[in-house]
Order: structure tokens, then C-alpha cells, then sequence
């Protein structure tokens, strides 16, 4: 046993082998490339959701405008004091940054939960593209609150996207990431015109003198639909500042940031979450109670922008789908190192499109979020510790790597523990991460230390 | 056609695609054909930005 995890750890040390090094100097980018890169990469086919989501659940109009602020003011400093500082001084990914401190054994096991994140994740974007094709074909779209898939036509819709989307991630990543690049600002654009053009229906007059009154009373009326919880101002704050969790708390922006000339470059994620978790948020907010306050992307984005709204629903999926899919893969392979990238990618992608049949994973979207960034925030609390905190208590750090430990069993004793408290505390599944955090920050540092007094 | 010529062409055929829904808000344009500019207008970005993207790339190399 031993030995095969000797093997496994040998050969996905083989997979991230490009980006082994610390980034040097003359890699480093500028400030204007961190914005781009930014601004493209927070608007996904989940937006279509969450956002239509708020009004669901019956947030009012004050608390979601408050909410988004305060929760997105939160994501940027988090990422701007957390990550990119650890970013900017070690210049490594957090496979290589985490080896060092857990162990090959414990980032072997975050790289297979990541992959099952972020299969699921791929799902929730392939069921939200296949609502709009769905439309197409006249197929029932799932209905809030059922878990299981509904119509043999949903089924066969579903798959028939995961198979395309998967065969073009097989076929070509790279083309297909330069071509969403291309989609980005676009799909923005679909989201803006979207909102705009179901203001009319919402009875909006043009000069906007009822504006406010609509929009406190159609839109974020504070009513939740039969059925759905009730999300007040905190919740809506937590959510937008844990929605990027496992990048920001959780370090794995440390891959990006590790570019950075400076660590204030963390502003520039600025550029990406206004527009994508407010904006575009806010705008898909218009659009389901456009349509009645259903959960539908496909109808949503159709009411509002017709047959390129469509489009826009089935690109989001497609481009957010598409790197998921591929870092699912990557993550995948350190399972069977011998596969090549193709047929892990083609598994990952069969996992994906199946598990998108179940309409679970979009209509309680929100709840996976949360749950996706709690698994992985105790990661981010140990790396850290270990960084920040060890050096300023004589504690040794990166004591796994030195000792040559395949495990680090008071990491791994750490993460599982503290998921087990957060699954276990008494408060709004949204808040968890939170005291979670702290635990998992103290209990390691705390354990770490009597190991050396020990 | 040249980079810059490209590039500012796929920018305005975005900011088109804005223009016309606000004209529909307006009442300036009908729905459908607020719906039509803004598929045709699409059709340009991709095709304009693709262009400009692939000529940004080739002189990068």
C-alpha cells in the first residue's frame, strides 16, 4: 500500500510538473492582464441561477443591494489579503505549496475531492444550458424542489449537451478557452440587455419614475416563493463572500496570483465580481420575475433576449463547463496516472453529464456552493497557519516535506474534524465556514505546537 | 483587414448589441425587431472578435 501511494504521489508530481518552480521574475504580469483576466472569468451559466435564486427566496430590494456589496467588498479583501500575499512570496500552485505542508498523501486526497466539486459544478452548468435547449425541443424543464430527473426528453437533452460539451473539451481545450474568452464579455452583455428589455414587462415606464416601486415590489419584494426559505441581508452577504471560497479562503487563486507583481494585484478580482456576482446577479433578478418568479434559465434568457439569449444560457453552460471540466479531469488523473488527458477528460465528462440529469444540483445550486467551499476552506486555514502563523511561534513549518511525510495526519485529522463540527453546528449552513475557519486555523496551530513540546 | 480595424469594429458591434434593447425600453423599436438586431449584431461580434483575436495571435507569434 505504501509503495502504490509512492507511485500515485510520484506520478501526479508528474502532472503538475510544469508549474513545479516558483514563477520567476520575468513571468510576471502586469496589473492591466490580472483586470482582463478577471473581468472574463466571473460570469457563468450559474449566474442565470443565483441570481434568480435571491428573488426565490425572497429577498427584499435593501438587503440584496446591501448584501452584494458588503459580501463582494469581503470576496476582494479576502483575496487581496489572504491569497495573494502567500501568493506573492512563495510564487507556487497550492498542489505544490500544500505537498509541502500535508504531505503527497493529503493533497492526493483534496485533488479527488476537488474533482468531485468540481464534476458536480460542471453538472449544475450543463443542466442550466440544457433548460434552454430543452425550450428548443418543447421538453419539461424541472421544476423546484424535485431531485430526480423528470422526463425521459430532459434526460436525452441532458446528455446529448454533456456529450457535446465533454467532446469538445476532449478535442480541444486551449482553442476553446480562447474562443470563451471571446464569449465573455458577451454573455455580460446578454445578462445586461436581458434585464433591460424585460423592464417593460415589469411595467417600468421608460422615463423610470416607477422604477424603485416595481422594483421593490415584483422584483425583491422580500415574498419567497411557496416552498423556499426566506434569505435576509447576512445570508445574502455570506453568500456572495463565500461563493468563491475554496479560490480565495480556500488559496487555490494562489495558481494565479502567483503571477502577481504585488499582492495588492488581489484588488484587480474587483473587475471580475462586481459585474458577474452584482451585475449580472442583480440583472437575472429582472428576468425571472419577468417570468413569473419560475426557475427556468432557458425561458428566462429567451423571454428576455429570444433565440441569442438562448445562445447566451447554452454559452454560459458551455465556457464555465469547459475549464471545469478540464481541472476535474487533471484532478482525476492523479487516480490512474497512466491515462492520458483525453480519456480522463472523456470520464470526468461522463460523471458530469450524468449526474446533470439530476436536477438537484441546479435547483439547490446555492446550497452547493456552500457546501463546495466548506470542504475546502480548512485547507486554506492550514496553509495559512503554517505560513503566517508558525514563523511568528518558533513552530517548524513545512515539516512534511523536510521529514519526506506522505501524510501529515494532523492536517488531515484537522480538515475532517473541523467539516464534522461545521456539519454539526446549529446555524445557517451559510455561516459555518466562518467559525469553521477559526477552528481549523487555531486546533492546527495548536496541535502542530504540542507536537513539538512532544 | 488590420488589428486595430478589427478590434473596433467587434467593440461597436457590442455596444450595439446594448443600444438596442435600451431602444426597445424606450419604445423607440419594436420587441422583434430589438430581438433580431440584437441576434444579428452577436453573429458580428463573434465572427468580428474570433478574427481579432486569431490576427492578435499570429503577430504575437
Amino acid at each position: 500500500m505504501p509503495e502504490q501511494l509512492s507511485r500515485i504521489a510520484k506520478a501526479m508530481d508528474g502532472l503538475y510538473e510544469f508549474d513545479r518552480e516558483p514563477v520567476s521574475t520575468d513571468k510576471l504580469q502586469s496589473g492591466g492582464k490580472f483586470a482582463a483576466m478577471f473581468a472574463g472569468e466571473h460570469v457563468a451559466a450559474t449566474e442565470f441561477v443565483i441570481g434568480a435564486f435571491f428573488v426565490l427566496h425572497g429577498v427584499s430590494a435593501g438587503d440584496l443591494l446591501w448584501g452584494l456589496l458588503i459580501g463582494n467588498i469581503l470576496a476582494v479583501l479576502s483575496w487581496t489579503f489572504i491569497c495573494a500575499p502567500i501568493a506573492v512570496r512563495t510564487r507556487l500552485t497550492l498542489y505544490w505549496y500544500l505537498r509541502k505542508i500535508a504531505g503527497p498523501g493529503v493533497t492526493l486526497i483534496y485533488n479527488i475531492a476537488c474533482a468531485f466539486l468540481y464534476c458536480i459544478l460542471a453538472g449544475a452548468m450543463i443542466s442550466v444550458s440544457s433548460t434552454a435547449i430543452s425550450l428548443l425541443f418543447g421538453v419539461k424543464v424541472p421544476r423546484l424542489g424535485e431531485f430526480l430527473p423528470t422526463s425521459l426528453g430532459w434526460v436525452l437533452v441532458t446528455l446529448a449537451i454533456g456529450a457535446i460539451f465533454t467532446v469538445l473539451a476532449v478535442l480541444g481545450f486551449e482553442k476553446l478557452s480562447r474562443f470563451a474568452a471571446v464569449a465573455s464579455p458577451w454573455i455580460f452583455i446578454v445578462f445586461i440587455a436581458g434585464a433591460i428589455a424585460v423592464m417593460p414587462k415589469l411595467g417600468i415606464r421608460p422615463d423610470l419614475g416607477n422604477f424603485i416601486e416595481v422594483v421593490t415590489t415584483k422584483v425583491w419584494n422580500g415574498v419567497p416563493v411557496a416552498g423556499q426559505e426566506k434569505l435576509g441581508l447576512f445570508q445574502v452577504m455570506f453568500f456572495a463572500w463565500f461563493c468563491n471560497l475554496a479560490m480565495h479562503i480556500g488559496l487555490s487563486d494562489l495558481a494565479i496570483f502567483r503571477y502577481a507583481k504585488k499582492w495588492p494585484y488581489g484588488l484587480y478580482t474587483a473587475f471580475g465580481v462586481f459585474p458577474g456576482h452584482m451585475l449580472a446577479w442583480m440583472a437575472s433578478g429582472f428576468m425571472v420575475a419577468a417570468i413569473g418568479r419560475e426557475m427556468h434559465p432557458g425561458l428566462m434568457a429567451f423571454e428576455a433576449a429570444g433565440i441569442a439569449g438562448v445562445f447566451g444560457c447554452v454559452l454560459a453552460g458551455w465556457t464555465t463547463a469547459n475549464p471545469t471540466l478540464y481541472r476535474a479531469g487533471l484532478a482525476l488523473q492523479t487516480l490512474t496516472p497512466g491515462w492520458p488527458r483525453w480519456k480522463m477528460t472523456t470520464a470526468a465528462g461522463a460523471v458530469t453529464t450524468v449526474l446533470a440529469c439530476f436536477p438537484v444540483f441546479f435547483l439547490k445550486l446555492m446550497d452547493y456552493v456552500a457546501i463546495y467551499g466548506l470542504v475546502l476552506m480548512p485547507i486554506g486555514a492550514i496553509v495559512l497557519a503554517e505560513h503566517w502563523i508558525f514563523p511568528l511561534l518558533k513552530i517548524e513549518q513545512y515539516q512534511a516535506g523536510k521529514k519526506g511525510w506522505t501524510f501529515n495526519w494532523t492536517a488531515l485529522l484537522v480538515w475532517f474534524a473541523t467539516l464534522a463540527i461545521c456539519f454539526a453546528l446549529p446555524i445557517h449552513l451559510y455561516f459555518r465556514w466562518l467559525p469553521g475557519y477559526f477552528i481549523a486555523l487555531v486546533s492546527y496551530t495548536v496541535l502542530m505546537a504540542s507536537r513539538r513540546r512532544s | 483587414m488590420k488589428k486595430w480595424t478589427l478590434g473596433t469594429a467587434a467593440v461597436l458591434s457590442l455596444a450595439a448589441c446594448l443600444v438596442f434593447p435600451v431602444a426597445f425600453f424606450l419604445g423607440k423599436m419594436s420587441e422583434g425587431t430589438f430581438k433580431l438586431l440584437f441576434l444579428v449584431f452577436s453573429v458580428v461580434w463573434f465572427v468580428l472578435a474570433v478574427a481579432w483575436d486569431v490576427r492578435k495571435n499570429k503577430e504575437a507569434k
